[in-house]
């Protein structure tokens, strides 16, 4: 409601004075100049694709030589009745919603852990590696590593716990290996997120706590927990982005080029099956962009509905 | 602010429009084609990548036609994703003269229609061979899988791969002196081989393909080519139950029950089972696949400081299954030339194709490359013999899984290998894997 007076105000003198000032003439001259590069390149790049996306997954279209032909709702009408897309569907929830529990419990306890020992910097250094390297990477050396003779199962055969010594990459484990793969993947990222937030956090807020004779569980919740508040928040978001998206993971633990198994399929996998991944790729663009949307609505729901429920008054210190 | 914001909004839609015409598809009907006369220069975009063996067959032989004829080819050695690069200039109207690929990346990735009709290369005499034309070379049992839908053909072979049983003779000698000719036989030497101690059949059963090949392939020796794709384009899902089906299912099954495959083959990740069959460290004596095996396996032996000449390869072809009414079908998937439809320069690409053929420059694919050629006239490298013996004996030949992958790729993705994957762990008995395709397939036809 201030704003209002303000620009009334900047009304009447320009009324009274005409002539705006030399700054203001040359700010004017070059805003578009200097907008409309960029503007042309998002607007280009991002903005028209991401729209012509939209348009497509309303047609059915294989993306060569000939025009996409209009079909209304069929591909969203497919996805509904399609088996293995709500598998996908439903991997990709549980993914964001059990890797993503492990992810902020380990997440917690170990930046409560490191916050107290004197070489928090170099576990903080080795927990990140893994984000570092290329998911790719990671998930196939996870996939050797847990291969029927890989170095897992020797280890536990050389422990006297060969009974625990499984097939782990088959097709009815292999999707539990992958959520909790996700969370030794990702924890590294958000412990360094929580741990920079911390080191914010005055001492003596910690000093009152120790003094008051509070635990560790219970200084957790009543001093890092509302003031580290925001960053949670916002790793929760980048969470919910990252989950949905998670794909070069999964790709090079269940790869070999190969469409992965049905239990292994998140929606980013059964968008590359549907579109030009695996051996007998299907050229089904339509379908494959009408996932894509279904994919952003299931961010934006996720994004929106964390931001509410953890919306909170932050706390000044 | 109001002139900055419709300002904003005229320049957003101008980016919009652009884009999105630029997304679009150029379907010019104008576009040249082949009735230009041979120019003095054309392009050719490769699968292959600089260095492979066939990339320098194919460069020396260009460069050879170039003296020959003055004909400069402008040559781009894109890999094996080069048809992926060239969908976009076949968008934009101007494409190269000259591509290749194995016949099902075409149908699949740029679409048949897309290519133009060779039959007047077939027509065309090979230069320097007397009087023998293109069509003369290359078998007719071949010609199935590289027709457009009225029946020209859009494919020009230089290499064929295909799949069959392969054995290393210095460990099995048996199977190169008298290989089993039927299922029966098939079964009693794997038993002999099982009472030795030893896992009759190598397998990385985590690429659901490579398992599909036991049940394809008896599919397709019982019933004969197309049993496999047939019975997933029939919407009642009925084929499924034919006798083909069923024993060729009924032996897979006995195979994973009975321990024929080696222990863990589905968790293990490819190449583990077939380097352990190749440095015999897993006692496996045969694999069912590729003919690009003997240039894999040896060169895992060789990487992992074994000795290549270890393995004597051997291949004989799968036995007959029940009905066997596919006797003297091979697995056979031709490699080769094709020209876009509006590629500008289409008639001295087609001369290149035609001087290519000719059985001394294409003998470089067998003699350098090490792999097998379209001509049977052509000897065959060594480790490929016995492949070569049942290409030319075929009787008719099929893409790899019955060529069901371009058919029906979603099938293939999401019902196909899901129920091979339940029929290899054991979770499936015969019957039950034929009733879940049959299922499932006619689902997939209803939800269309």
């Amino acid at each position: 409601m201030k704003a209002q007076p303000i620009t009334s105000a900047r009304k009447d003198v320009r009324r009274s004075r005409p002539q705006v000032s030399p700054a203001e003439v040359a700010r004017r001259k070059l805003y578009w100049p200097l907008l409309a590069p960029a503007l042309l390149i998002y607007v280009g790049l991002l903005v028209a694709p991401a729209l012509y996306g939209v348009y497509v997954s309303f047609t059915e279209w294989s993306g060569r030589g000939e025009a996409p032909v209009w079909v209304g709702l069929a591909n969203y009408a497919r996805l509904t009745r399609d088996e293995l897309f709500r598998t996908a569907f439903l991997n990709t929830l549980a993914i964001l919603v059990i890797s993503g529990a492990g992810v902020f419990l380990l997440t917690f306890v170990l930046a409560s852990v490191l916050r107290e020992v004197r070489w928090s910097r170099t576990a903080l250094s080795i927990l990140f590696f893994p984000f570092l390297l290329s998911p790719i990477a990671v998930g196939i050396a996870l996939s050797l590593l847990l291969s029927p003779n890989g170095l897992f199962n020797a280890g536990l055969r050389s422990v006297g716990l060969g009974e625990l010594v499984k097939a782990w990459l088959t097709p009815d484990l292999i999707f539990r290996v992958i959520l909790i793969g996700l969370v030794w993947v990702s924890v590294g990222y958000y412990l360094t997120l929580m741990m920079s937030a911390i080191g914010r956090v005055p001492r003596y807020y910690y000093e009152a706590a120790e003094l008051d004779g509070a635990g560790r569980i219970s200084t957790f919740f009543n001093v890092t927990l509302p003031l580290t508040w925001d960053v949670v928040t916002i790793s929760a978001v980048l969470w919910c982005i990252n989950a949905i998206k998670v794909f070069e993971f999964i790709i090079g633990f269940t790869g070999n080029g190969d469409a992965p198994p049905p239990q292994a399929r998140t929606l980013t996998i059964a968008q590359f099956l549907a579109t030009t991944g695996g051996r007998n790729p299907q050229y089904a663009l339509g379908l494959g962009s009408a996932m894509a949307v279904v994919m952003v609505l299931l961010i934006s729901v996720f994004v929106v509905a964390v931001r509410r429920l953890m919306r909170r008054e932050s706390l000044e210190f | 602010m109001n002139l900055t914001r419709r300002g904003f909004t005229t320049l957003a839609a101008a980016a919009v429009g652009a884009t999105v015409v630029g997304c679009g598809s150029n379907t010019d009907p104008d576009a040249p084609g082949d009735s230009q006369a041979a120019g003095d220069k054309f392009t050719y975009w490769s699968m292959w990548t600089e260095g492979e063996d066939q990339q320098k067959v194919l460069a020396s032989e260009i460069e050879n036609f170039t003296k020959e004829t003055g004909i400069e080819v402008e040559v781009q050695w894109s890999g094996r994703e080069v048809l992926t690069q060239v969908v976009p200039r076949l968008n934009a109207g101007n494409p190269p003269d000259l591509v290749d690929n194995g016949s099902p990346d075409f149908i699949s990735r740029l679409g048949v229609d897309n290519l133009m009709d060779l039959s007047d290369v077939y027509d065309m005499d090979i230069p320097g061979e007397d009087g023998k034309k293109v069509s003369d070379v290359v078998p007719e049992a071949l010609m199935a899988s590289m027709l457009k839908e009225g029946g020209e053909p859009f494919l020009v072979p230089y290499e064929v791969i295909g799949a069959t049983l392969w054995f290393n003779a210095n460990v099995t000698p048996q199977f190169e002196d008298a290989p089993p000719q039927s299922w029966e036989e098939f079964m009693a030497a794997l038993d002999e081989l099982k009472a030795a101690g030893r896992t009759p059949l190598a397998l990385d059963g985590d690429i659901a393909d490579y398992c599909a090949y036991w049940v394809e392939w008896g599919v397709l020796r019982a019933g004969g080519p197309g049993a496999l794709t047939g019975a997933a384009q029939d919407p009642t899902g009925a084929r499924f139950s034919d006798p083909a089906w069923v024993v060729a299912t009924d032996n897979v099954e006995k195979l994973v029950q009975g321990g024929y495959f080696p222990e863990g083959f589905r968790g293990s990740k490819f190449p583990t089972q077939q380097a352990s069959w190749a440095d015999q460290t897993s006692k496996t004596d045969l694999i069912l696949m590729g003919s690009w095996l003997p240039s894999e396996a040896s060169g895992s032996l060789e990487k992992s400081g074994g000795d290549p000449s270890s393995i004597a390869f051997g291949s004989f072809p799968f036995p007959s299954v029940g009905e066997n009414l596919g006797e003297g079908l091979v697995e056979a998937q031709p490699i080769g030339f094709a020209i876009p439809e509006k590629a500008r320069q289409a008639a001295a690409a087609k001369q290149f194709v035609a001087y290519f053929m000719h059985k001394d420059r294409i003998a470089r694919i067998a003699s350098e490359a090490k792999n097998l050629t379209p001509r049977t006239d052509v000897e065959p490298p060594a480790e490929l013999a016995g492949f070569a013996e049942e290409y030319g004996n075929a009787k008719t030949t099929v893409l790899f899984t019955d060529g069901v992958g371009t058919a029906e790729p979603k099938w293939v993705t999401d019902i196909w290998q899901p129920a091979i994957g339940k029929l290899f762990d054991g979770n499936l008995t015969g019957d039950a894997f034929r009733q879940e395709l049959a299922d499932k397939t006619v689902e997939y036809h209803k939800n269309g």
